[in-house]
């Protein structure tokens, strides 16, 4: 499988502080009405990665971002970690298709990955505690969507520098 | 196809071994020490989280339209001379409580020690209703804590990071509190709502109960938890189905939960006086 075409990330730099900033996102604080559109930042970066350097991220990616997220969250050990791997592991498998596809048919493949994601979550959050699947359960997969083409070019852009300057003498 | 099988081979360890965390993380405590150490280094996500909400806030503050100083001052001044005046008579009170108190027999109320904090971050989602607030291990907080701020009762400390705790929500759906109307006495439980929406549920009051629409709850103290007679919540509808033996009723906390910016953190310095 590894072809040369199949790049690898030596600085790991890059992933660690779109994933900081996705933590900040996720925990920044938003008037009350925006609170329910919240996009699931993290999960997006998950799924960028996981699509432009399936090398580097791949299931155990996920599931160490989980981790810290869980900690961040305050949720049970495991709850996010179960949830990205699932994530990173499905990307990973479709990078080819989702490198072809238009923005949009990629939007439209992120609203079903984050749907699985969402859906796992509130699976695993609901064994113990009671959660509502209400508008406001499914209203981030819409932001999701809307906002997937900033991490699109931001994240592509990034790898495409980090890639040309593997080439430079 | 040895790469794609590796990949399904990785993701399926990998869950196995969330799964097996989580399992451990729910029936025991033993990573609550990993949780503790990891919150140090990531308590940075909240501080950097907060600047745009302080930049805000300051922003917000210097486009105030300047207001009249003197007059804002007597104000203060007259409504600090009728505080000061209440405060000399709830410790004449409360002394005479106390020797009341003795003379029945029945142990001191405990008295309640309180410890300024300012909120960091409120999260509300369908999974969570929580607070952050900047008071940690290193000021004394610990987990049980009861939060208050100037009109009532906000939550529970639920977690204590190192600088940092996280407050859950009266409102949250894991909260259950012990009330007692005020007007009639009666008793019963508050149970959060959860959700993106700031409500109680009281669901444990038969058609017969004497309760009316506005009515004040206050803490009962049962349970030991939740200290006794601090405001709660306001009963905001009251619903009779005849399909149900119970009365459908909501309130409304008397905290402005979505614009809490501080929280007082209760904790009794008389510890015997709670056995």
């Amino acid at each position: 499988m590894n072809t040369g075409l199949q790049f690898r990330l030596s600085n790991k730099t890059p992933l660690l502080v779109s994933i900081f900033f996705a933590m900040v996102l996720v925990v920044m604080r938003l008037p009350q009405w925006a609170e329910v559109w919240r996009p699931d930042w993290i999960a997006l970066v998950v799924i960028g990665w996981a699509v432009f350097a399936p090398g580097v991220c791949g299931p155990v990616f996920g599931m160490l971002t989980g981790l810290v997220v869980d900690v961040v969250l305050a949720e049970s050990f495991g709850v996010h970690a179960l949830v990205y791997a699932l994530l990173a592991y499905i990307a990973n498998v479709l990078n080819f298709q989702m490198r072809m596809y238009t923005l949009f048919q990629q939007a439209v493949m992120v609203f079903g990955l984050t749907f699985i994601a969402r859906s796992l979550l509130g699976l695993l959050l609901g064994i113990d505690k009671e959660i509502f699947i209400d508008f406001g359960y499914w209203a981030p997969l819409i932001t999701n969507m809307l906002v997937w083409p900033w991490i699109y070019f931001s994240l592509r852009g990034t790898k495409l520098a980090m890639t040309a300057s593997l080439f430079e003498p | 196809m040895s790469g794609a099988n590796a990949t399904a081979a990785s993701w399926f360890v990998v869950s196995c071994l969330a799964i097996s965390i989580l399992v451990t993380d729910r029936q025991t405590d033993w990573l609550v020490g990993v949780r503790t150490v990891l919150s140090f280094p990531l308590g940075l996500v909240y501080t950097v989280a907060e600047v745009p909400y302080a930049l805000y806030v300051r922003v917000d503050k210097a486009l105030e339209v300047s207001i009249d100083t003197e007059a804002a001052y007597q104000q203060l001044r007259a409504e600090y001379a009728g505080l000061r005046a209440e405060a000399l008579k709830i410790g004449a009170l409360e002394r005479e409580n106390n020797e009341l108190r003795s003379l029945l027999g029945v142990s001191k109320a405990t008295r309640m020690e309180t410890k300024y904090a300012s909120v960091m971050d409120i999260s509300v989602s369908s999974f969570r209703q929580q607070i952050v607030v900047d008071r940690g291990l290193i000021d004394g907080v610990y987990e049980g804590q009861v939060a208050i701020d100037a009109v009532g009762l906000v939550g529970l400390v639920t977690e204590v990071m190192v600088n940092r705790a996280r407050v859950r929500l009266l409102t949250d759906g894991d909260v259950a509190i012990p009330l007692m109307f005020e007007r009639s006495g009666v008793r019963t439980m508050g149970i959060g709502q959860g959700g993106s929406n700031y409500s109680l549920k009281l669901p444990f009051l038969t058609r017969n109960s004497d309760i009316h629409e506005g009515d004040l709850l206050v803490s009962s103290g049962l349970g030991g938890r939740y200290p006794e007679g601090y405001p709660v919540a306001i009963v905001e509808s009251i619903s009779e189905s005849t399909a149900h033996s119970f009365l459908e009723v909501t309130a409304q906390p008397v905290v402005e939960l979505d614009k809490l910016a501080h929280v007082l953190l209760l904790s009794s310095t008389d510890q015997d006086a709670q056995d």
